[in-house]
């Protein structure tokens, strides 16, 4: 008689426990994904309290019925409130289950970066550094669409050095993963070329430095290789007994030079010639963990445009180069060599030139001291160089201190002196553009996170 | 006096042994789901993201807060900064997404059996999942 009264809590007390709980895990299935453990502990502790609660319900429960009952025999359970138990039981088991499968789809991430800064430049600067700007915003999502499907969406809001702001869609490529080795990109991407132009970009606080090399900086910006492709580009790395090997082949369209500017093509490419390049490198284990060498190069037709869109110049436009990477022992090193052998279209002639950096930082806790070397040698006959504003041979030297305020954000100072040799470019209409030499010194802060 | 000298080695036996034990003492398991097929020497490379599918099964690393620090030091071998900074490079590189975050064990093991190519890691022994290592 005792025990039969005694059942009434045991079936009760998990029962009130899964309402209780459905109650709360329904309530917190709208939450958005950065809300979610808050609002986990809070419902942790609210369903802390509620079992207490319940636990002592059920006590006094028990105690009623036993006075009730008079001990009296309960009887067989009432089969209609046995089948609405197990009905709430399932109700329950179906919402925790739910509540399971939704609680990895956090919506869509947006990360990014952010970077403001500020400093002073002397007066041939073409960047005219003189008090605070505003830097650059760059989100980028990565919505997987599913086993093997996946996206690479990136825009960049940012200042130019005219003061306006320019938005840009820095990436917009579609994936699709063939297997753990091979991954196919469509769209447009950052150029694969040497390490540093996938591996930063715009992602300010992921570099050093203040300030990208020159050569390889943004089109608009003074970069004279293509920083960006839209086309086609197999990506991947398979592992071997000694290390790893990376590789990446692209085919994109031709870029061509208008208004002294590289170009692209993002949208359109009525030039035949596409752009092909490749990528391979090699990561080492044991030792030598960290390092990564590599080999790399591409190559198209180039054509120099007039306002009117007749060509003035074309050049076929072929470089390899090597790079390294190294980035352990709290030890950062970075070099890129590029070895340009072009070919001007309409003299046969072959015009030789190179660029390459250096850069060496070391971390002693949140500080990380860098330097930098930056070389150009570019050939004086070459109508891809000298049809672009930024076509110069040049030499920079720059050095500065990162400093770590946690994992996310920092603190830079970068100071550095170019000098760029005097040349006759052409100008947008392929008449002459005399340059004389010059030299100019930069002092920059910034300060950059990433979310 | 022999036999007294005798007790203490037995004691300093007993404690080297003792420790040597407690360096092997295994603090968590590997846990997945019934689909995925994973060797334990491939499990730093899903947390990393250097593997992503297995047996044509995306996979779903999950990371658990309460079990990061130990799991990150003896089977990724980065700490937690690193782990960030690497997967701040990854995904903006690859388009990869980090593992989502679980508070505790039981979050781990309700989400692992309940998503398919769900990996994930837990403090202890876990019972009706399958376990794909010990660490």
């Amino acid at each position: 008689m005792t025990s039969t009264t005694r059942t009434a809590p045991p079936l009760l007390k998990p029962l009130a426990r899964g309402l209780l709980l459905a109650a709360l895990v329904g309530a917190s299935l709208p939450a958005m994904a950065d809300e979610q453990g808050d609002r986990i502990k809070a419902l942790e502790a609210r369903l802390e309290t509620s079992l207490k609660l319940i636990e002592q319900l059920s006590a006094r429960l028990n105690t009623v019925e036993q006075g009730k009952t008079g001990g009296a025999v309960a009887g067989a359970p009432n089969t209609e409130q046995a089948q609405a138990l197990a009905a709430l039981q399932a109700n329950v088991a179906q919402l925790n289950e739910s509540l399971s499968k939704q609680s990895h789809d956090t919506g869509l991430p947006v990360h990014g970066f952010a970077d403001v800064g500020g400093g002073w430049s002397s007066g041939k600067d073409p960047v005219k550094l003189r008090g605070f700007n505003g830097g650059t915003l760059d989100l980028y999502l990565t919505p997987q669409f599913g086993q093997r499907v996946k996206s690479l969406i990136e825009l960049a809001v940012e200042y130019g050095v005219d003061g306006g702001v320019a938005l840009d869609m820095e990436r917009l490529q579609l994936g699709y993963t063939i297997n753990d080795d091979l991954t196919v990109w469509m769209g447009r991407f950052h150029t694969p070329m040497g390490l540093w132009n996938t591996s930063f970009h715009h992602g300010a606080n992921l570099q050093t430095s203040v300030f990208r090399p020159r050569f390889i900086d943004f089109e608009d910006k003074g970069g004279f290789v293509p920083a960006h492709s839209v086309g086609v580009w197999f990506s991947g790395k398979t592992g071997t007994d000694s290390g790893r090997v990376t590789y990446d082949v692209f085919v994109a369209n031709g870029p061509s030079i208008k208004d002294r500017t590289l170009d692209f093509r993002g949208f359109t490419d009525n030039s035949p010639n596409k752009m092909l390049g490749f990528n391979v490198g090699f990561q080492p284990k044991g030792s030598l963990a960290g390092l990564t060498v590599g080999v790399h190069g591409f190559g198209s037709q180039v054509d120099s445009i007039k306002a009117d869109d007749s060509v003035f110049a074309s050049t076929k436009l072929q470089m390899t180069g090597a790079y390294l990477g190294y980035d352990a022992d709290d030890w950062e090193i970075l070099g890129e060599y590029y070895r340009f052998s072009n070919t001007d279209q309409a003299t046969g002639a072959k015009n030789g030139s190179n660029a390459w950096f250096g850069q060496v930082g070391k971390t002693f806790g949140s500080f990380t001291p860098f330097v930098r070397f930056e070389s150009t040698s570019l050939s004086t006959a070459d109508a891809y160089f000298t049809s672009q504003e930024s076509g110069r041979s040049y030499k920079r030297t720059a050095l500065g201190v990162r400093y770590a305020l946690d994992p996310k954000s920092s603190l830079k100072l970068e100071l550095s002196n170019t000098r760029e040799n005097a040349v006759t470019q052409l100008d947008a209409d392929g008449g002459a553009a005399p340059f004389a030499a010059t030299s100019y010194r930069r002092a920059a802060i910034q300060y950059s996170a990433a979310f | 006096m022999k036999t007294r000298l005798f007790k203490n080695l037995g004691r300093v036996a007993v404690l080297l042994a003792a420790a040597s034990l407690a360096q092997h003492v295994v603090a968590g398991e590997v846990i997945a789901h019934a689909s995925v097929e994973l060797g334990a020497a491939e499990v730093r490379d899903v947390f990393v993201g250097d593997k992503v599918l297995a047996g044509g099964t995306k996979l779903v690393p999950v990371d658990n807060a309460a079990a990061q620090a130990e799991f990150l030091s003896k089977v990724v071998q980065v700490d937690a900064v690193k782990y960030t900074a690497l997967w701040t490079k990854k995904s903006f590189r690859e388009g990869l997404t980090a593992p989502a975050s679980k508070g505790g064990d039981a979050e781990v093991i309700a989400f692992v059996k309940s998503t398919p190519g769900a990996i994930g890691y837990v403090s202890g022994h876990s019972a009706g999942v399958k376990v794909i290592s010990k660490y």
